[in-house]
């Protein structure tokens, strides 16, 4: 609701109550506790309902018809819960100590629930849950009322706000602090508010008690009973039972685990391990044995002597080969890598030759 | 003693202008197939062929000789093949090869366009480049082929009828030159 609706709902809240006090009052009750003792009496019908009116009137400064006009039972009175206390009421309830609120002298409802002015009613008998359900239903019919009295359509939830109209950024902090205040001590939004709606106070949420299973959004009603476990399959779940016959013959014997479990092969000494990382990657820091070139070298050339040797010739007999160099190599080059053959001239081996 | 090496720079001159293939200072010289040559040859008498055999050798121990001058009788045995076969890859004849099994001498031709039936008259080239360089009668006999190299053994000629006879009798150029070793000590053989 917004500020200037409810100046509205004031001004007629006030014209209202003026009206009440020039209408004759009725004669009060003896003694405050006369009071207190007519709400068991009006409780026969409605002993909740009637006690939630008789709370509730001092609060919200309700006309007394407004108390005749509703059922009881069915219909709490609407309250006003946006109305700014009368100065007469700030005092009262300054004055009072928590959870006694003075009543009023305009009180002009039925004769069980009419209180003298300063009379106290003590509401600490409700509980929480019963003040906060009263109120959001005193609320729910505020609301309902106030739109019908007024004749003004219901502003749509996703309505623009009210532009602030403050001469400062001061005053329209100031203005938005006491409307947010206002809105938290007596507006509780019933459904989702739309995305300009600005911060409102999320509705209380029902939170399972400790012990209660946590309830699916999507559960249907009524909810299945909780199944009694039991420590074994019932007879119906167990049918005709079939006795097996003893076996005919043969032993079965099922090999141990263990036994069926393969040891792994014997680690050979020479063996190493292959070193962890990425395949193919090699250490650019190894070098190479010292005599690698040497031993390479020799190993070609047994290689090539072998390869030419017969099978029938003995060991001892050794070729020497002597190959013709190629044209255009390095003569160090030759020199230097190719063991020299120091055999005498190219006449005397020819000569040596010729003597077999 | 610093050996010269073989030099083919500027051996073979081609003139054509008149047409004519020359190496050196001898005569011209004609570049014929391989096939063609060997098929002439096989045409050729033995007596024919080995003459042929020899006077090619002959020329190429001319051309070495030339190379080496009269230090030919000192030259090393990489000195004779590097020369000689220089010279024998200059005709198209094939790479020229040493090899020594114990005392034999064996010289090996690889890749010779002629083939096996051309293995033969390099034989005969082999001879007669020996007989031009040092003055030896020798024989070249063919121990066999590896493929696309051929074994030639160089032995004096009367080893080299003993060597034919053990090789037609089947004996592998192993076990001939094996025999030619036992046979060569002083204790035994019948030589």
């Amino acid at each position: 609701m917004s500020v200037s609706s409810r100046v509205v709902v004031l001004e007629e809240l006030l014209s209202r109550v003026r009206r009440n006090a020039a209408r004759p009052r009725r004669a009060p009750l003896d003694a405050p506790t006369a009071a207190l003792g007519a709400v068991p009496a009006a409780a026969e019908v409605a002993p909740l309902a009637a006690a939630r009116a008789a709370a509730l009137a001092p609060l919200r400064s309700e006309p007394p018809e407004v108390v005749e006009d509703f059922d009881l039972i069915t219909e709490p009175p609407p309250r006003p819960a946006t109305f700014p206390p009368s100065p007469n009421q700030q005092v009262a309830e300054d004055a009072t100590p928590s959870g006694i609120i003075a009543l009023e002298g305009e009180l002009m409802g039925d004769a069980d629930l009419e209180l003298d002015e300063g009379e106290l009613i003590d509401v600490t008998d409700l509980s929480p849950e019963e003040v906060a359900s009263i109120e959001a239903e005193a609320a729910e019919i505020e609301v309902a009322e106030g739109s019908e009295a007024e004749g003004e359509e219901p502003v749509p939830s996703s309505s623009p706000r009210a532009k602030i109209t403050a001469a400062s950024m001061d005053e329209a902090l100031a203005s938005a602090a006491t409307e947010l205040g206002e809105d938290l001590e007596c507006e509780v939004p019933l459904h989702t508010p739309p995305p300009q709606s600005g911060r409102q106070v999320a509705a209380p949420v029902h939170l399972p008690a400790q012990g209660e299973p946590p309830r699916d959004l999507l559960e249907v009603e009524p909810e299945l009973p909780v199944r009694e476990f039991s420590e074994g399959p019932t007879p119906e779940q167990l049918g005709e039972t079939i006795e097996l016959d003893e076996p005919l013959g043969g032993d079965l014997e099922l090999e141990r685990l263990s036994e069926l479990a393969t040891s792994p092969p014997p680690r050979d000494e020479l063996e190493h391990e292959l070193p962890y990382g990425a395949p193919g990657a090699y250490d650019t820091n190894l070098e190479l044995p010292p005599g690698a070139r040497e031993d390479l070298e020799r190993h070609r050339i047994g290689d090539a002597l072998r390869g030419r040797r017969p099978e029938a010739i003995p060991a001892e007999v050794v070729p020497v080969v002597v190959e013709r160099p190629p044209l255009h190599a390095h003569p160090a080059e030759i020199t230097g890598e190719r063991p020299r053959i120091a055999p005498p001239s190219f006449l005397a081996a020819l000569d040596a030759s010729l003597a077999l | 003693m610093v050996e010269p090496r073989f030099n083919p720079s500027h051996t073979v001159e081609f003139d054509f202008e008149r047409g004519l293939v020359a190496q050196g200072p001898t005569a011209p010289r004609v570049l014929l197939p391989a096939d063609l040559l060997r098929d002439l040859i096989s045409g050729l008498p033995e007596s024919s062929r080995t003459d042929l055999g020899h006077r090619m050798g002959t020329e190429l121990g001319r051309r070495v000789a030339e190379g080496l001058g009269t230090r030919a009788a000192d030259t090393s045995i990489e000195g004779v093949v590097e020369y000689l076969g220089g010279e024998l890859a200059l005709t198209g004849l094939g790479s020229l090869g040493l090899e020594r099994w114990g005392r034999a001498l064996v010289m090996t031709i690889a890749g010779s366009p002629l083939g096996a039936p051309g293995d033969w008259l390099v034989a005969r080239v082999v001879e007669g480049a020996l007989q031009r360089l040092f003055g030896r009668d020798t024989r070249a006999v063919l121990l066999g082929r590896a493929g696309a190299m051929s074994r030639l053994l160089v032995v004096n000629p009367r080893t080299a009828v003993r060597v034919t006879q053990w090789l037609d009798e089947g004996a592998a150029w192993g076990e001939v030159l094996a025999r030619l070793q036992e046979d060569s000590k002083p204790h035994g053989g019948s030589r």
